[in-house]
């Protein structure tokens, strides 16, 4: 068993990453395991998100409303599935924030911090 | 802030590493415990900026230099209340959060930036140490019932929010244990899962329901449930892999580092040793492995213990990197290879292929 590699060129066209082969660039990578640690790419979308009729955002992920609301009533989301992959402190202010919205729903009004506004929504890691 | 003159006086500090013939013969914990003088002067290191960034750097809006100031001062048990004021749990972001705040701190414009994560992951230490950490349930209950599906850093916050406020929320999660990435992604040599036992032992003690095995949409219905409980959060992460379309994925030879980790994690809970080569040919001695990955992290995370039962590892980036790690064995010949770097932007794709006998001789 073996790995097969060839290097590519990256470029960047119209914003999207593009790779072109580099011919006579293959190598070969005799291995008897291969472990593959290339990330996720959004929620599962069979199963829970296709039995409630959850709809998703461009980019894959749950989509919601300003009061953290999925477009079927009562139904919200919080951390990766509606970020997408991201940061254990995002999921934490993520879950707290949304808790302030399911509250609200629940009895009309809520005491709960609402942490996403206090103005840490565009930085950085985000 | 802490001392007026503290940045100008002490230098940064982190905590120090256990010693490495230590630590490959464990899965403990990396970082020693720090002593309470140096976190105090690296409390005092905070200094009176005007805008103090770190606020804002931090997603969860900690409060940062109060508590650094109360470390200084020496109120650990103020420290605690002011930092789980914004935050549920420090004990997870004070080993794993990658700290934006301290690259946001002024101080770093012409120094080094305060040890933020080392202070609230101590203060949050201290506080389970002296018992300071305890249930908080409710004053009392509103008769409105929350199900929140799954069970990683997301639905605990949402699940512990929502339960102090008096609803009736039950967390659940697929897995057999709770936890989610905190669990299953997180190795033992980052987090310990001590830590997150203890904080769910608090938040059961708080009224949570939690029930595993249950996996919405497959062994439940999920518009059963919803009809059940008055809302529902949707807290089941991304855990859509990545596709590698190619020739032989499928093969034995083809494993997921997800799917290592979440074993490797059951079977340190028995307590049984990992095997360090989950699905590699038996019956030989020597193995080579390939790690295919996208950041430098996500192989940290894992081959390193992988990496000692191999003769040879290699890894192979599809994007360019500055990072240049490099790991040895046990014996001495496990090394790593990358795309040499270049000013160019060069990375590597994949193709699957059998070894023919003559490579194998070559590699032999």
């Amino acid at each position: 068993m073996a790995l097969r590699t060839v290097r590519v060129n990256m470029e960047a066209r119209d914003g999207r990453m593009s790779f072109s082969e580099m011919p006579g660039m293959e190598r070969v990578y005799p291995a008897d395991l291969v472990l593959l640690a290339m990330g996720f790419v959004g929620p599962e979308r069979h199963g829970m998100l296709s039995q409630l009729g959850v709809a998703l955002n461009p980019r894959g992920n749950v989509r919601q409303d300003e009061n953290r609301m999925t477009n079927v009533a009562g139904v919200f989301a919080a951390g990766d599935m509606a970020r997408g992959q991201s940061l254990v402190v995002w999921a934490i202010v993520e879950g707290c924030h949304t808790a302030h919205f399911i509250d609200k729903y629940l009895m009309g009004e809520s005491d709960l911090p609402k942490p996403l506004e206090f103005g840490n929504d565009r930085r950085p890691f985000a | 802030m802490g001392k007026v003159t503290g940045f100008l006086e002490f230098e940064r500090e982190g905590a120090a590493s256990r010693a490495v013939s230590e630590r490959i013969r464990d899965w403990k914990e990396v970082p020693l415990p720090v002593d309470g003088a140096l976190l105090r002067q690296q409390g005092a290191r905070c200094m009176d900026c005007g805008i103090p960034f770190c606020h804002q750097g931090c997603p969860l809006g900690n409060i940062i230099p109060d508590w650094n100031d109360l470390v200084y001062r020496n109120h650990w048990r103020d420290a605690i209340d002011a930092l789980h004021a914004t935050n549920n749990f420090p004990e997870f972001t004070g080993r794993l959060c990658p700290a934006p705040c301290e690259a946001s701190c002024v101080v770093a414009i012409g120094s080094e930036a305060v040890s933020i994560k080392l202070i609230e992951k101590t203060i949050i230490e201290r506080a389970w140490e002296e018992g300071w950490v305890v249930p908080e349930p409710p004053a009392s209950e509103t008769g409105r019932s929350v199900a929140v599906v799954g069970s990683g850093p997301a639905g605990l916050a949402c699940a512990q929010q929502l339960r102090r406020v008096g609803h009736r929320v039950t967390v659940l999660e697929r897995a057999d244990k709770v936890g989610g990435l905190l669990r299953y992604g997180i190795p033992e040599f980052k987090m310990e899962k001590r830590v997150l036992d203890r904080r769910l032992a608090q938040m059961e003690a708080e009224g949570i329901e939690f029930k595993t095995g249950v996996h919405v949409g497959v062994n439940l219905d999920a518009a059963t449930l919803r009809a059940k409980y008055d809302a529902l959060v949707l807290c089941g992460g991304a855990c859509q892999a990545r596709d590698l379309p190619i020739p032989g994925v499928n093969s034995r030879a083809y494993t997921l580092h997800w799917s290592t980790s979440r074993r490797q994690t059951g079977e340190l809970r028995e307590n049984r040793s990992p095997k360090p080569r989950p699905s590699a040919p038996r019956g030989r001695k020597s193995s080579s492995l390939v790690a295919e990955t996208q950041a430098p992290t996500a192989w940290a995370r894992r081959t390193v213990s992988i990496a000692r039962a191999c003769t040879s590892l290699r890894l192979s980036l599809v994007r360019p990197t500055h990072a240049r790690p490099r790991i040895r064995g046990r014996n001495g010949t496990t090394s790593f290879v990358y795309p040499a770097p270049t000013k160019r932007a060069v990375s590597v794709s994949i193709r699957l292929a059998r070894r023919s006998s003559s490579e194998t001789t070559a590699a032999g």
